[in-house]
C-alpha cells in the first residue's frame, strides 16, 4: 500500500484529503504543521511514497518544509507535491526551486487530487 | 449528515473567520504590518480552500474574491485605507452570514445580497482573469498525430520525478506509436552520476488532445526541460517538414496518411483500480471531538467522584473491621480520581484569547459610533475558563465593555479639558486569582457619579432617603433592576436590558462583580468566576437537622462571636463587629424556616460572606467539612426555590441543596 503524507493547516484540507485518498486505498498520514511533520518524519521508520504540502502555512512555510524533506537522504527521489493558488504564480517556482515535484492548484476537486497522487505514487 | 466534512468545515470556517476579523482591526491600527496582513491573506485562503473541499461553493466564490482583495494588499498594490478596512469588515460580515446559514443548513446566501459588495470590491483590484480551471479536454475526438521530443533537466531524479511517468500520462491519454531512446548524452563510467539523467526520448504519439493539453502534462517540467510538441497532422500538407521529424530513422508520412483515413484511434484504455484495503493510520496530533462527548465524560467523572467519596466516608466510618491495607487503597483510588477529574476539566478549559480578541472589532464599532476614541488594552487573553463559561460571558462582558465606553470614556475634547490623553483607554484583563479567574473590565473615564445614583434610587424608591449606604453599596445599586435599564438605555447599551442582566448572568456562573469608581478617574468591573461550572468548593453547614452546602467562592471568613461583637442597632437589625466594621447577621434558620436550630449567637457560628459588595454574616449552627461538590441542577426535577441554587450528593448519598447567597442577601433588604 502506498502512503501518502499530508501536511496542511486547515482541518477542512487535511480532512478531506485523508478521505479522498484512504477511499482510494492509500494510507494517509497527517501533520497540522511543517515542524510537528518532520517530528512524524524523524520516527517514521516505514516509507513515505508522496508528499503533499500546503505552501501558504504557519510556523513553517510549505517551501521551507519541501526543502528540508528535499535534504532528508530517504526521501531524496520521493515525489513533492504542493498545494498552491492560481493568485501565486511566483510559488510554483520557488516550490520547483526548492525540491518539490509538482503541485496542486487550489481549490482543486477530488478527482483531480486522486489523478495527480495516482500519477506521483504510480497508480 | 450526508457531507463527512461539514462539522470541520463549520468549526475551521468560524475559527478563521476570528482570526481574520483580530487581524482586519490590527491591520487598521498598523496598515504596514506584514505578518498580520499574511496571516489574514492565510485566514481567507483556508476559508476559501475549505469551503471548495466542503462542497460550499457559494462562500468559496466570494472568499475566492476576497482572498484576491487581500492578495493586492498583500503584494502592496493596494494601499489600505480607513474605506479598505471597512470593505474588509463588510466582507467578514457576509462571509459570518453565510457560515451562519450553513450552520442552520441552509442556502450559504440566504437572505444576502453580495452583487453590490462584490462591485465595490472590485473596484479595488484589478480582478484576477483567471476562472476556476476548467479541465482540458478536446471538443472533438478527432485524433491528432504529434511528433515528442522530450529532454528533462538533468537533475529530474532529485525532484523526486520519474520521467516514466510522462510516458505513462501520455500513454492513458492516447498511443506512443513509436519511441527512441536517445543516448548519446550518456558519459563513460569515471563521469557518471547515477542520480542524473542522461537519457531522452523522441517519440509519435497519437491522441485526441490538442497541444496545450500535452503540455499540462509536462507543466511541473517545461520550465527546466526542453519539451518539443509539434503536431504533424497541421503539418500534413508540408512534406519537406514532415520529413525532418523522426523516429528511430522513419518519417511519419505512411503513418499520418493512414491515421487520417481510420480517423478514429481505439480508445485509450482506462486502468481499473484495485481494490486495497483502507488503512485508519493516522499521525495527527489532535483529535477534534464533539463537545457532547466530553460532557458525557465529565458527567461520568462527576458520578465517580461522588461514589468515590462515599467509599472514603464508609471505610472512614467502619475502619475497625476492614482488612488492613483497605484504607490505602481508598486513598490511592482519591488521588486517582481528583487526577482524573483535573484532567477531564482540563479538557473542557479553553483561553480567553478568542473572547477577547472579539472585543477589538466590538470596541473598534462602539468607539466610531460614538465618535469617541479608544483603545484597547489586552492582557491575561491565555487564562484558562470552563468553555461552557466562556460562551456565557460573551453577553455580560461585552455589555460591561459598551458600558465603559458608553458611559465612562468621555469625548475627545471633554478629555483633552480634564488633561487627559485625547483616546480613552479600555483594559481587558484576565488572571487568577485565589482558585479564581478574574476577567477585569476598567476604563479611565468620568467614573460613576454616586450622587446621581443615590437621587435616582430616591427617586425610584429604591432606597429610603436617610437610609445609610456604604460606598459599596451606591455603587452596587447601578445593578439594580428598578435602576439600571431605565438609567443606562442608550441605542447601546439597552440592548439585552441593563446592568442587572449581566449581574444576573455572572450570578448564575456562581461568579461575582465587584466595581471599583473613582469619580474623574475612571471605573473598574472585576468578573470573579470558578475555574469550572460543574464542580465547585462548597462547606457543609447544618442547621437544626438540617445539611446545606455555602459556596466557599462567597465566604470570607468563619467565626464564632464573641458577646460583645454583636450588637442590635434599630433600622439596622442585629449586627456583628467584623474587622473594624459591623455587617448585618442573617439568621438562616428564619429564612429557611428550621426549628431546632441554635437561636444564640455565641452558640452559633458565623459565616462572613460577601456578594456584590454586600458583607453579611450567615447564621449557623455548625460547619462541618469543605466539599468538593458536582453541582446537579434542581431545574430538571423540581421548579425554582427561594434562596436555593441548586444541589448536590453528599459522599454518605443524602441530598444537600445549595444556598443561593444572592438571594438571601436580597431578601434581607
Amino acid at each position: 500500500m502506498k502512503t501518502v503524507f499530508a501536511v496542511d493547516d486547515s482541518p477542512t484540507a487535511r480532512a478531506s484529503i485523508k478521505y479522498t485518498l484512504e477511499k482510494e486505498g492509500y494510507n494517509v498520514v497527517l501533520s497540522d504543521d511543517g515542524v510537528n511533520a518532520l517530528k512524524i518524519l524523524d520516527g517514521y521508520s516505514d516509507l513515505i511514497n508522496v508528499f503533499l504540502f500546503d505552501v501558504n502555512m504557519p510556523n513553517m512555510d510549505g517551501i521551507t518544509l519541501i526543502r528540508e524533506v528535499r535534504a532528508i537522504e530517504k526521501y531524496k527521489f520521493t515525489p513533492i507535491l504542493f498545494l498552491t493558488t492560481e493568485s501565486q504564480e511566483s510559488k510554483k517556482i520557488e516550490g520547483k526551486n526548492a525540491g518539490a515535484s509538482g503541485w496542486i492548484v487550489k481549490p482543486f476537486e477530488p478527482t483531480q487530487l486522486i489523478e495527480i497522487i495516482k500519477r506521483f505514487a504510480g497508480a | 449528515m450526508e457531507n463527512p466534512l461539514f462539522e470541520i468545515f463549520v468549526e475551521e470556517a468560524e475559527d478563521n473567520l476570528e482570526i481574520l476579523e483580530s487581524r482586519i482591526i490590527s491591520i487598521e491600527q498598523n496598515p504596514h504590518d506584514k505578518e498580520r496582513i499574511n496571516e489574514a491573506f492565510r485566514a481567507i485562503h483556508s476559508l476559501k480552500g475549505g469551503a471548495g473541499l466542503a462542497g460550499f461553493n457559494k462562500v468559496k466564490d466570494f472568499a475566492h474574491k476576497a482572498e484576491d482583495l487581500f492578495e493586492n494588499i498583500r503584494n502592496g498594490s493596494l494601499n489600505v485605507t480607513g474605506e479598505i478596512i471597512s470593505l474588509l469588515l463588510e466582507i467578514l460580515d457576509v462571509l459570518k452570514i453565510m457560515i451562519d446559514n450553513i450552520k442552520g443548513e441552509k442556502e450559504a446566501n440566504d437572505g444576502i445580497e453580495t452583487d453590490e459588495l462584490l462591485a465595490r470590491m472590485s473596484e479595488f483590484y484589478e480582478g484576477s482573469a483567471a476562472a476556476p480551471v476548467e479541465k482540458q479536454t478536446a471538443s472533438d475526438t478527432e485524433q491528432v498525430l504529434y511528433y515528442l521530443r522530450l529532454e528533462y533537466y538533468p537533475e529530474i531524479f532529485r525532484s523526486g520525478i520519474d520521467p516514466l511517468m510522462f510516458l505513462n500520462d501520455l500513454r492513458s491519454a492516447g498511443e506512443i506509436i513509436d519511441t527512441e531512446l536517445i543516448t548519446h548524452e550518456l558519459t563513460d563510467a569515471a563521469d557518471f552520476n547515477p542520480e542524473n539523467l542522461y537519457l531522452s526520448w523522441q517519440l509519435f504519439y497519437l491522441s485526441p488532445l490538442d497541444q496545450k493539453a500535452i503540455e499540462d502534462i509536462f507543466c511541473f517540467v517545461i520550465d527546466e526541460s526542453s519539451i518539443e510538441i509539434i503536431s504533424l497532422t497541421a503539418l500534413a500538407s508540408d512534406h519537406e517538414k514532415l520529413k525532418s521529424y523522426r523516429v528511430n530513422n522513419k518519417d511519419a508520412t505512411t503513418l499520418l496518411s493512414k491515421v487520417v483515413a481510420v480517423k478514429d484511434g481505439a480508445e485509450p484504455e482506462q486502468e481499473k483500480a484495485g481494490y486495497r484495503r483502507v488503512s485508519d493510520m493516522n499521525t495527527s496530533s489532535y483529535i477534534r471531538v464533539p463537545t457532547e462527548k466530553l460532557e458525557n465524560i465529565f458527567n461520568t467523572v462527576s458520578e465517580l467522584i461522588v461514589s468515590q467519596a462515599r467509599i472514603s466516608m464508609l471505610s472512614e466510618e467502619y475502619e475497625e473491621s476492614l482488612p488492613d491495607n483497605f484504607i490505602a487503597v481508598t486513598d490511592m483510588l482519591r488521588n486517582i480520581t481528583q487526577i482524573l477529574q483535573e484532567q477531564v476539566t482540563s479538557l473542557r478549559m479553553i483561553s480567553l484569547s478568542g473572547t477577547f480578541d472579539r472585543f477589538k472589532r466590538v470596541v473598534r464599532d462602539m468607539a466610531s459610533d460614538l465618535g469617541k476614541q479608544v483603545e484597547l488594552e489586552i492582557s491575561g487573553q491565555e487564562t484558562e475558563l470552563d468553555k461552557n463559561m466562556i460562551e456565557k460571558l460573551n453577553d455580560p462582558l461585552k455589555h460591561l465593555v459598551r458600558n465603559c465606553i458608553d458611559h465612562g470614556i468621555e469625548k475627545e475634547e471633554e478629555r483633552i479639558k480634564k488633561g487627559k490623553s485625547p483616546a480613552g483607554l479600555l483594559r481587558l484583563a484576565a488572571y487568577l486569582e485565589g482558585g479564581k479567574v478574574v476577567i477585569e473590565i476598567a476604563d479611565d473615564g468620568q467614573g460613576i457619579n454616586r450622587e446621581k445614583i443615590l437621587k435616582k434610587a430616591i427617586e425610584r424608591e429604591i432606597v429610603l432617603p436617610n437610609q445609610q449606604l456604604t460606598d459599596g453599596e451606591i455603587l452596587n445599586l447601578i445593578f439594580h433592576p428598578g435602576l439600571s435599564t431605565a438609567e443606562n438605555i442608550t441605542d447601546m447599551s439597552g440592548r439585552g436590558g441593563g446592568m442587572d442582566v449581566v449581574k444576573n448572568a455572572i450570578t448564575e456562573l456562581n461568579g461575582s462583580i465587584d466595581i471599583i469608581s473613582e469619580e474623574g478617574k475612571g471605573s473598574s468591573f472585576r468578573l470573579f468566576l470558578p475555574l469550572t461550572l460543574a464542580i465547585m468548593d462548597g462547606m457543609l453547614i447544618s442547621i437544626g437537622a438540617e445539611k446545606y452546602i455555602i459556596p466557599t467562592l462567597s465566604i470570607i471568613e468563619i467565626f464564632r462571636p464573641e458577646k460583645q461583637q454583636i450588637k442590635t442597632v434599630s433600622n439596622r437589625g442585629e449586627l456583628v463587629f467584623f474587622r473594624g466594621d459591623y455587617i448585618p447577621v442573617i439568621r438562616l434558620y428564619e429564612i429557611l424556616q428550621i426549628e431546632d436550630a441554635a437561636l444564640n449567637p455565641l452558640e452559633a457560628e458565623l459565616i462572613v460572606i460577601n456578594s456584590n459588595g454586600m458583607k453579611a454574616a450567615l447564621f449557623v449552627d455548625l460547619v462541618l467539612e469543605q466539599y468538593q461538590i458536582v453541582i446537579k441542577s434542581l431545574l430538571k426535577n423540581f421548579r425554582r426555590v427561594d434562596n436555593i441554587s441548586s444541589a448536590t450528593i453528599l459522599g454518605n448519598g443524602d441530598v444537600a441543596l445549595i444556598l443561593d447567597i444572592q438571594s438571601i442577601l436580597q431578601r434581607r433588604k
